[in-house]
């Protein structure tokens, strides 16, 4: 595992030009607009290991990769533990950038704001990646866009569904939201063991695609 | 070392249906045309596809038991796949240090620079040659027992080909129990280095021989049409219209030698045979 994982970050080091990119529109808009500038960081860093599995995939690559000393399941796990630690660490560095320009440049050491919008960006960040990795574990770089549209819309149109059926039952959903939305502090912890459900089904639904390919 | 039985895979146009095995200490090639079947098999030995039915067994074991640390004994090869064409040789260093732990740098480095593989290049730059002795390279220096090879000298100048060939020769030179299995669609690339060959051909094996063997009881006879009619057939394996007459393939050729001093008779090579037994007619 260790040995996917280098290789990994040793293809990421290899874009110089993107990670040059990633630092020229974090400067620019340090000044405008933090939120973008944590997103942004979080987002593409992370969304780097969607990159590594096209870069595995090219030119036949899974076929030599599986005849190494590494099953699909390992795998599988080198790129969902590949994407938390990218997204820890490009949140860490995007917090550390920002609150550092604000204490030293704006003379302003808030940090308060900055966590929550790093935590914010942090759960939205697992929970793309809980439904991209397996989308394009299954479809590969080429399909995965018509996937993803198919998805999505298939997820609004379920979402609808539900709300209509609770609607049925004469639950209300809006009660229900706003009973959250009232105390504060549940909200994130909600959120994360939500996001960590869909996260563990997401890598097992990853596992048994991976481990069904033939190459 | 390598044991596959009965191992069948069927597609829409295709099945293949194989039982071979590689000993210990021996090179075994398995030869036969494109689309024969060889990487198909080399596949399923790996567990890149899905069998229908049969057993593969390597070291041993039920190939889909081996752990990770076990496959670290297989050197594998594939033609048409390897490391990522973005990385550099230099990238693989660290990368094959924590996959194997019998990674050997300093070998590994040592055949870098006898054969010319740059350090500092990306992969996908390589030319052919290139990409094909790192390939091996590869598979050499992490302390693996069996090498398995698919069309390791695919495409390859005559130059490349034989560095190929005595990197593989000083591999079994190290160590007595060490094994290849290589396949080719060229048989001449493997006649100085195989023990022993299967042929195979539409998915099956049609033929397994020692070289040795081969190269010394296998002969074609050329005949016309009246020495055919005179010809004892008991050991003619395949035979093949020709313009003067016929061309038959023999694997007795000092039962022809003694028996008809007047045959024309030709050692053939391997390529040769194979060309008889998968284009001649059975008797």
């Amino acid at each position: 595992m260790k040995g996917l994982l280098i290789k990994d970050l040793k293809l990421m080091a290899n874009q110089r030009q993107f990670l040059l990119m990633l630092l020229v529109f974090t400067v620019l808009f340090m000044n405008t607009n933090v939120d973008f500038v944590i997103g942004y960081l979080t987002f593409v860093g992370s969304f780097f290991t969607l990159s590594t599995i096209s870069y595995d995939e090219y030119d036949n690559g899974y076929a030599f990769l599986f005849t190494l000393p590494v099953d699909r399941k390992r795998y599988v796990k080198e790129k969902y533990l590949l994407f938390m630690g990218l997204s820890i660490f490009t949140g860490i560095l995007s917090f550390v950038l920002v609150y550092g320009y604000r204490s030293m440049v704006q003379g302003n050491g808030r940090s308060q704001d900055l966590l929550f919008t790093v935590g914010s960006v942090l759960l939205a960040v697992c929970f793309m990646m809980a439904l991209l990795l397996p989308l394009q574990l299954k479809f590969g770089s080429e399909k995965n866009r018509i996937a993803l549209v198919m998805v999505v819309g298939g997820g609004t149109l379920i979402g609808y569904g539900i709300m209509k059926l609770l609607g049925y039952f004469s639950i209300d959903i809006e009660a229900l939201f706003l009973q959250i939305a009232e105390s504060p502090s549940l909200i994130p912890v909600v959120l994360a063991a939500v996001i960590g459900i869909v996260l563990f089904f997401s890598y097992k639904i990853s596992v048994k695609i991976m481990e069904g390919k033939e190459f | 070392m390598l044991k596959i039985e009965s191992l069948k895979k069927n597609y829409d146009n295709f099945h293949l249906d194989c039982t071979l095995q590689v000993l210990p200490g021996n090179v075994t090639g398995l030869i036969g045309q494109n689309g024969a079947g060889k990487s198909t098999t080399f596949k399923a030995i790996l567990g890149l596809i899905s069998t229908d039915t049969g057993t593969v067994q390597l070291f041993g074991k039920a190939a889909e038991a081996l752990t990770p640390r076990e496959k670290e004994k297989l050197g594998v090869v594939l033609s048409d796949s390897g490391f990522s064409g973005y990385l550099t040789v230099k990238d693989l260093l660290p990368v094959l240090k924590n996959l194997y732990q019998q990674f050997n740098r300093n070998a590994f480095l040592d055949l870098c620079n006898k054969f010319s593989v740059p350090l500092d290049k990306q992969i996908r730059k390589f030319s052919t040659g290139m990409k094909a002795k790192l390939k091996i390279i590869v598979a050499v220096t992490h302390g693996a027992s069996l090498l398995i090879l698919d069309e390791p000298t695919a495409g390859l100048d005559v130059i490349v080909r034989d560095e190929v060939l005595e990197i593989l020769r000083s591999f079994m030179e190290e160590e007595e129990k060490r094994s290849i299995l290589i396949s080719s669609h060229i048989s001449s690339d493997l006649e100085g280095l195989c023990d022993d060959f299967y042929m195979i051909d539409q998915g099956k094996i049609i033929l397994h021989e020692e070289t040795d063997v081969l190269l010394s009881d296998y002969a074609v006879l050329k005949v016309d049409p009246e020495q055919m009619k005179q010809l004892d057939r008991q050991y003619i394996l395949r035979v093949q219209k020709e313009a003067y007459g016929y061309k038959c393939l023999t694997n007795q050729k000092q039962f022809y030698l003694e028996n008809y001093p007047g045959l024309v008779l030709e050692k053939g090579s391997l390529d040769e045979l194979i060309t008889m037994m998968i284009r001649g007619e059975k008797l």
